[in-house]
């Protein structure tokens, strides 16, 4: 079971990022927006998961954002894509494609054995 | 009720419960240690608490201001615990700890003074203190050996020590020993991995032996004196128990009341509880929480608690001290009423003078209450109370006349001369003569309803010249200082018969000129003193078979001593 879990958790971290990133590209987002729909796929559980990766991410060039002030509480970042951004993100669709072929394919042939 | 803390979470002020306040800042450490500065930690923390600072606005709403430990609970329930964050793993947590990062946190840590039972060679009180200061425990070692070897007083230090430092067994306190800081992953860490064991040497096995039976003996003296303190304090607090209930006259206590009733008003016996209360009762109770609280260890705040029973105690003082004020001015004036009564010649020589039985006040004398000696007062129980005042004097006088007269002076005193009168106006004082007898009362009642307010009897027996009396062993007690020719003391006169003189009082059937009166007899000493001097007869203090014979005359002292037999 633990070994199970592990995958699992494997699998999700593996395209986390892609995810987060095909989230912002449509525009600018607020971690909260990102999070309601990362917990609707499942995807994330705990808020805190969000935070350091977004951080990794800005400090790669691949996010940016602005400071907009909030009425609920204090400034929110609001995150966009970079243009290096967009470019990581048109390479991890591809890869995500191939990935996805590559399950499929392996997994239906090992099925119709 | 909690305390609460003012805290800055991302830029927003909120109000905190001290517990929740300590959840949430364990909390964020614990984020923080998992998290390196190439991480780029700051700003994930920075980032998690704006978010914590938006939930917790929105948990609390408008309608509350403090954030409380159910809250933050929330709060990390949302956020997740710092292990289920991707990006970090325990080993970055455990870095952090050790490079440079951590010390800025370190120097806001208290070190404390701890034995190190893990590290130690006898008590563990070197690298205790080796910890505390930072300093490698062999060189404290080496230093108390030497003090050791310059003086006894090193081992003392060392036991003294041994005894007052707590031994550090938590986690969290071996951490605070070493100056750690404390949250909970240090915590973890430590109880997961402890520090290596040193092997207790057979020294420190018998140390420590010795060193938990002196506390379980010093432990034990503490109680024995503090169960005897609470033991003193309940019998105190007993017994002024007793003594309100009785002058309020609960349940069959009416002897005091009866008592309290012939000295002070209803409102002075109300004060003077008031004051008992206040000066006895209270502090008694205050010492037991006291005792209690030291025993027990208990800590609360006992600070207005203690002011209270200060001002109530001076309040005491302040009604002890006009009361008794209001109690002295009954006693301010005084009256004497003066009456002469004729005493029928006797048809014999001789007037014998007894003290006339009363066998009530005899017979219950066994149970009086209290009574001063040759003194004031009595009171004797029974079926009917009967506060009996002593002071009945007796003097002798020469008659002018040749008749016998007694003359009785009644005195007391009172708030006002009126009062004083009235007082003295009610005693009832009893005696009786029987042809030549004359019977007198050594005692007499003052009637209930009337205050004790220091009622004399004074009695002088008129004798004319030539006249006798015989002096009854009874009346011994009653006598002042009567004057006679031989200055016989009053306390020999009983017994024997006095002839009136021109002179005075003489002695008709004693000579008290004869050095036979003047001889001291007890077991073991004699004394007898006469015009030529003083001798003393006795046994030898340091040896019983000895006597020794003391003479002081003219030529001198002399000392001899003899066998006994």
């Amino acid at each position: 079971m633990g070994n199970l879990e592990n995958t699992q958790s494997q699998m999700r971290k593996g395209v986390l990022e892609f995810c987060i990133l095909s989230i912002i590209s449509k525009g600018e987002v607020y971690p909260s927006d990102i999070i309601d729909e990362m917990k609707e796929a499942k995807l994330i559980v705990v808020e805190g998961t969000l935070y350091p990766l977004l951080t990794r991410l800005k400090n790669a060039g691949l996010l940016s954002y602005n400071w907009v002030e909030s009425n609920a509480g204090p400034p929110r970042k609001y995150y966009k894509l970079t243009p290096l951004g967009q470019e990581h993100l048109k390479e991890l669709k591809k890869t995500w494609d191939e990935l996805v072929d590559a399950v499929n394919q392996t997994y239906h042939n090992s099925t119709e054995k | 009720m909690n305390k609460t803390v003012t805290v800055n979470i991302g830029g927003m002020v909120f109000h905190i419960e001290e517990l929740a306040y300590d959840k949430l800042k364990n909390y964020l450490q614990n984020i923080r240690c998992h998290f390196s500065v190439s991480d780029g930690r700051d700003e994930i923390i920075e980032d998690i608490e704006s978010r914590i600072a938006e939930i917790l606005l929105q948990i609390l709403g408008k309608s509350r201001q403090v954030v409380t430990s159910e809250d933050v609970d929330q709060v990390m329930s949302v956020m997740g615990k710092p292990e289920d964050f991707s990006g970090a793993d325990d080993a970055a947590c455990s870095t952090s700890q050790t490079n440079g990062d951590a010390t800025a946190n370190e120097a806001t840590i208290k070190r404390r003074l701890y034995r190190d039972p893990d590290e130690r060679v006898i008590a563990g009180v070197c690298s205790g203190l080796g910890h505390y200061f930072g300093i490698d425990a062999v060189w404290l070692r080496l230093l108390f050996i030497i003090i050791f070897f310059m003086g006894f007083s090193g081992l003392l230090i060392y036991i003294v020590l041994a005894i007052i430092l707590p031994k550090a067994i938590t986690p969290t306190q071996k951490l605070e020993m070493r100056g750690d800081p404390v949250n909970i992953s240090t915590i973890r860490k430590e109880t997961e991995s402890p520090a290596v064991k040193r092997e207790p040497s057979g020294i420190s096995n018998f140390f420590d032996l010795m060193l938990s039976g002196i506390k379980i003996i010093l432990k034990g003296i503490v109680y024995i004196i503090t169960a005897f303190f609470a033991f003193i304090a309940l019998i105190v607090l007993f017994s002024i128990g007793m003594g309100i209930m009785a002058m309020l006259g609960v349940g069959g206590l009416t002897i005091p009341v009866f008592i309290s009733d012939q000295f002070l008003s209803r409102d002075q016996q109300m004060w003077t509880t008031v004051a008992f209360i206040l000066l006895f009762a209270i502090p008694a109770v205050w010492l037991i929480i006291r005792l209690v609280k030291w025993m027990f260890n208990i800590k609360y705040n006992t600070h207005r608690l203690n002011v209270a029973v200060g001002i109530l105690f001076i309040l005491g003082l302040a009604v002890a001290f006009f009361n008794v004020y209001d109690i002295a001015r009954d006693f301010a004036k005084d009256a004497k009423i003066r009456n002469t009564v004729e005493v029928l010649n006797p048809s014999a020589q001789t007037l014998s003078l007894r003290i006339m039985d009363d066998p009530k006040y005899d017979e219950e004398s066994q149970s009086r209450i209290f009574s001063t000696r040759g003194g004031n007062f009595s009171v004797t129980t029974g079926s009917d109370f009967v506060f009996n005042q002593d002071n009945v004097d007796f003097k002798i006088e020469k008659a002018p006349t040749d008749q016998f007269e007694l003359i009785q002076i009644f005195s007391a005193e009172g708030r006002t001369e009126k009062e004083a009168m009235d007082n003295a106006k009610s005693i009832k004082y009893n005696f009786e003569q029987k042809d030549s007898t004359l019977m007198l009362s050594d005692h007499f009642p003052i009637p209930k309803g009337v205050k004790f307010r220091n009622q004399k009897v004074l009695l002088i027996l008129k004798v004319p010249v030539g006249k006798s009396i015989y002096i009854d062993e009874s009346m011994v007690d009653i006598l002042d200082d009567i004057d006679n020719v031989t200055n016989t003391w009053d306390g020999d006169m009983g017994g024997h018969t006095w002839k009136m003189t021109d002179a005075g009082l003489m002695c008709t059937d004693f000579d008290f000129t004869t050095n036979k009166s003047n001889t001291v007899d007890s077991d073991d000493v004699d004394i007898n003193i006469d015009q030529h001097g003083i001798r003393i007869k006795g046994k030898d203090a340091n040896d019983n078979d000895k006597n020794v014979n003391i003479k002081i005359d003219k030529s001198g002292m002399h000392v001899k001593t003899e066998d006994a037999k």
